[in-house]
């Protein structure tokens, strides 16, 4: 479903082959940036985060600002009166701003339950005293480095310091230079209520800024471990990096206090998204296995534009060149969604679907929050980063996801293939193991079958031939006798032939040319050797040869014997067998009649071998001569 | 082999059959044939062997199933004795396992029992003069190891360059066609199809290659 190969020439080629036009690249530009602002825009106006009246409580946003070199306003002129929300607006070049308010409320009548004091959103540190109490009491940011706006705060008001009426609560707020000082209305109502209230806003800001940091966290072993197993897979470096950056970021949302500067700590959030931004481009890269130079090239250059540049900002000048930056970096993310978009036929309409919005609802965070900054108005009720690794791990599950199934599929498709293998080579030895038993059978039938026949070689071989010797020594000349001997050592012959290890018919045919000379001679009759290829019976082996050597025994002896003639032909080709004399025939009839007393035309035994190597048998006799031919295969003309 | 002993009287025989009216024809046989002359029968292999060093022939006719052993042993003392001495097998059909295992332990080959007097004669006289009668299926087996040419085989570097005419010359033979049949065919004479046949027998040094050709047969090479 998901090609996962790691980015190399081939994809080039890719990229070369199916480059998308301008236009494409316009249309994804356009539909993210819509579809961001969109986002960003619903945000704003329907944020569970946005800061207006609670039912039950008051929302306090008329107060005074009083002078700092007086404990409390006491005099007409002392104080400006203003609205909540207050926030710095003032050009300023000390590094810190302080400011005090001071807020009158009534309690409502016949209200006796608890009283609490609910603030949604400052900035950053402050201490309360209520009707010249003190009843909080921060430590000072300037030792504390702490970064508090993004966490509301409930304070119980003691009922013995409350009045019924004209009560008097004092706010000193601290804050960095320029708009990072910042009170938003506050409220006074019931503990319930107001608990309710800020426990709401506490899971929805720190709260769920801390379940994104432990999210990214498992995020980075799971990742970074699946980079370890998977042949280290850059994509999944390039997901644990992202992970890490938004762990980072994440930090510096969770904690009041890091111990770093708040230049430090700003610089930590848009440093890691950029780098961020240039993780997420680069595993994209890899996923759909396009390289992406430029896009990853400008991503880098963002992010080394932070690197460089804002350690060594002051606050006044990183508001300026930061923003510009960063700026900067939010147009190149939007390349992101594009890329998806314009890639999109690389990968299942699923995995698109799920990516592309996840990129969106990602950069929709950080427009969101961006736009805080960017804006200077009192609009910084909410933010979403804290939700963006949440958005980021449907793209890690996604594709985690998909992996898996992948892998699980290719699994499943290997241990088939694996399966079928294992059956493959287990009929491959069972086979095997038949063929060496026939083997094994087949030798020991060789085996034997050479004993008898050296036991007929040497006993009944050594034993008709000395008595042939016999004979000849001893002038008893019994032709009848002789023949019959000498007959029965060429069959004898053959059969040691046939079952010797030559299968070759022509080899056999000379082997027993070689043996039936020396009778040939004594006639004075002449082979006409005419073996040519070797003839293709139909089946071979011991027997077929056996049988087709004894027909051209049986034949040249017949020849020999009765054919008067002087010349025997022997002719082979590759389907035929041919044996013919030159001698004065006989009639076919005839010999069938005279069979036994002939005592060996044989005819009858002939057929029936020709016919057992399913061989055509032809005979054909006149006074020129007799033509036997065995023929395989073919048509007789 | 020396030439400290003195040279054995020229075509001295020894024949080695264990059925006498079998060894009594072949000796009269021989005995016709001019140039040879029989110098001892015996009937089995100890006598053989005795007879061997005893009379130290030009050639000796065994056969191989002799009562008290095989002579396949006549044949090698005859191969590792210390004056020339050649040996042929004395065969009822030629049958080739016997045959070859006889040629591997230094036969030139063999003779038939029945053969008549001119092709005995043939045979021996090719023999003493240095030559070898090729049989058909040994002119077979010369072929198969021609063939497996590219086949290298465990103990055994076989070399071959036969040229076209000799394998041609072997096929031929291995067929069953004699030497002046082929000279025929080929329009050569009947000396130099012989020429070519030592030749052949040389270059595949017959005994150690067929050795290794049985060797193959027996591995499944061929």
């Amino acid at each position: 479903m998901i090609d996962t190969l790691p980015v190399d020439s081939k994809s080039q080629d890719h990229t070369v082959q199916d480059s998308p036009k301008w236009f494409d690249w316009l249309v994804g530009v356009f539909l993210s940036l819509f579809i961001v602002f969109a986002v960003a825009g619903i945000l704003f106006k329907y944020s569970p985060l946005s800061i207006g009246p609670i039912a039950g409580a008051q929302m306090l946003t008329a107060a005074k600002i009083c002078n700092l070199n007086q404990s409390e306003c006491l005099d007409e002129n002392d104080f400006s009166a203003t609205t909540l929300p207050h926030t710095d607006n003032e050009k300023s070049s000390a590094d810190f701003r302080h400011w005090r308010y001071q807020i009158a409320f009534d309690l409502p009548i016949n209200d006796n339950s608890a009283q609490s004091l609910y603030l949604p959103l400052f900035s950053e540190t402050l201490s309360i005293s209520l009707n010249g109490k003190q009843i909080e009491n921060m430590p000072h940011f300037s030792q504390s480095q702490s970064r508090r706006w993004a966490r509301p705060e409930i304070y119980n008001l003691p009922q013995s310091l409350l009045h019924p009426t004209s009560n008097k609560l004092v706010i000193n707020l601290s804050g960095y230079n320029r708009h990072w000082a910042s009170l938003f209305p506050i409220y006074i109502g019931a503990s319930h209520v107001l608990k309710k209230q800020f426990d709401q806003r506490y899971w929805l800001t720190r709260g769920a800024a801390r379940i994104s940091m432990v999210l990214m966290i498992v995020c980075i072993i799971g990742l970074g471990a699946l980079w370890f197993v998977q042949r280290r897979n850059p994509m999944y470096l390039w997901l644990t990096i992202a992970s890490f950056s938004c762990a980072m970021i994440m930090t510096a949302f969770s904690f009041d206090a890091l111990g770093i500067s708040l230049t430090s700590r700003m610089t930590m959030i848009v440093l890691f998204a950029a780098i961020f931004s240039l993780a997420l481009i680069k595993f994209y890269a890899i996923y759909i296995s396009v390289k992406l130079q430029r896009i990853v090239f400008l991503n880098l250059i963002i992010v080394i534009l932070h690197m460089l540049l804002l350690p060594f900002l002051s606050n006044e000048m990183y508001a300026r060149v930061g923003l510009l930056i960063s700026a900067l970096g939010f147009l190149t993310s939007f390349l992101i969604p594009a890329t998806a978009w314009v890639y999109r036929k690389r990968i299942s309409p699923t995995a698109f679907a799920m990516m592309f919005f996840a990129f969106l609802l990602v950069l929709a965070c950080f427009i969101h929050d961006y736009s805080n900054v960017a804006l200077k108005e009192h609009v910084r009720t909410s933010s979403a980063l804290q939700f963006y690794p949440i958005f980021f791990m449907i793209i890690v599950v996604c594709l985690v996801g998909s992996q898996l199934l992948d892998s699980l599929k290719q699994s499943e498709t290997l241990s088939a293939t694996l399966r079928d293998q294992v059956d493959e080579k287990s009929r491959a030895l069972k086979a095997s193991f038949v063929e060496l038993e026939e083997n094994r059978r087949k030798q020991a039938i060789s085996d034997e079958r050479q004993r008898i026949m050296l036991d007929l070689h040497d006993g009944i071989g050594g034993q008709l031939h000395n008595t042939l010797a016999y004979m000849k020594n001893s002038d008893l000349n019994d032709l009848t006798l002789e023949n019959a001997l000498e007959t029965t050592l060429q069959d004898l012959g053959l059969m040691v032939d046939s079952l010797g290890s030559t299968e070759n018919v022509t080899t056999l045919l000379g082997m027993f040319r070689s043996r039936i000379d020396p009778l040939m001679a004594r006639r004075n009759i002449e082979f006409v050797w005419k073996i040519g290829a070797e003839p293709k019976m139909l089946k071979s082996g011991p027997s077929q040869n056996l049988n087709l050597l004894r027909i051209v025994q049986e034949a040249v002896t017949n020849s020999i014997k009765h054919s008067h003639g002087n010349e025997i032909t022997v002719y082979t080709d590759d389907h035929s067998v041919r044996i013919s004399d030159n001698g004065e025939g006989f009639k076919i009839q005839n010999s069938k009649r005279n069979h036994d007393k002939a005592g060996g035309i044989g005819l009858a035994s002939m057929r029936k071998r020709a016919n057992d190597i399913q061989a055509e048998f032809n005979l054909s006799s006149d006074a020129s001569g007799t033509v036997i031919s065995l023929t395989w295969g073919k048509e007789i003309d | 082999m020396t030439t400290a002993n003195p040279p054995p009287l020229p075509d001295q025989i020894l024949i080695i059959e264990d059925q006498r009216e079998t060894s009594l024809r072949l000796q009269q046989t021989i005995s016709k044939i001019a140039d040879l002359h029989v110098c001892g029968v015996a009937h089995d292999l100890d006598a053989g062997l005795n007879a061997l060093y005893d009379l130290k022939p030009r050639l000796v006719l065994t056969d191989l199933g002799l009562p008290d052993g095989s002579g396949i042993e006549i044949i090698k003392a005859a191969a590792s004795a210390d004056w020339l001495c050649d040996s042929l097998v004395i065969s009822i059909f030629g049958d080739e396992n016997r045959v070859l295992e006889a040629i591997c332990a230094g036969a030139k080959g063999y003779i038939l029992k029945n053969s008549d007097n001119k092709m005995i004669g043939e045979d021996i006289k090719t023999v003493l003069s240095g030559g070898c009668p090729l049989s058909p299926q040994i002119a077979h087996y010369l072929l198969s190891l021609v063939k497996m040419h590219h086949t290298p085989i465990e103990g055994a570097e076989i070399r071959i360059a036969l040229t076209d005419r000799e394998q041609e010359i072997l096929a031929d033979v291995a067929r069953g066609y004699k030497r002046a049949e082929i000279g025929e065919k080929l329009n050569i004479s009947v000396g130099s199809v012989g020429n070519h046949i030592n030749r052949i027998y040389k270059k595949l040094e017959v005994g150690s290659n067929i050795e290794a050709i049985s060797k193959a047969t027996k591995l499944g090479y061929l």
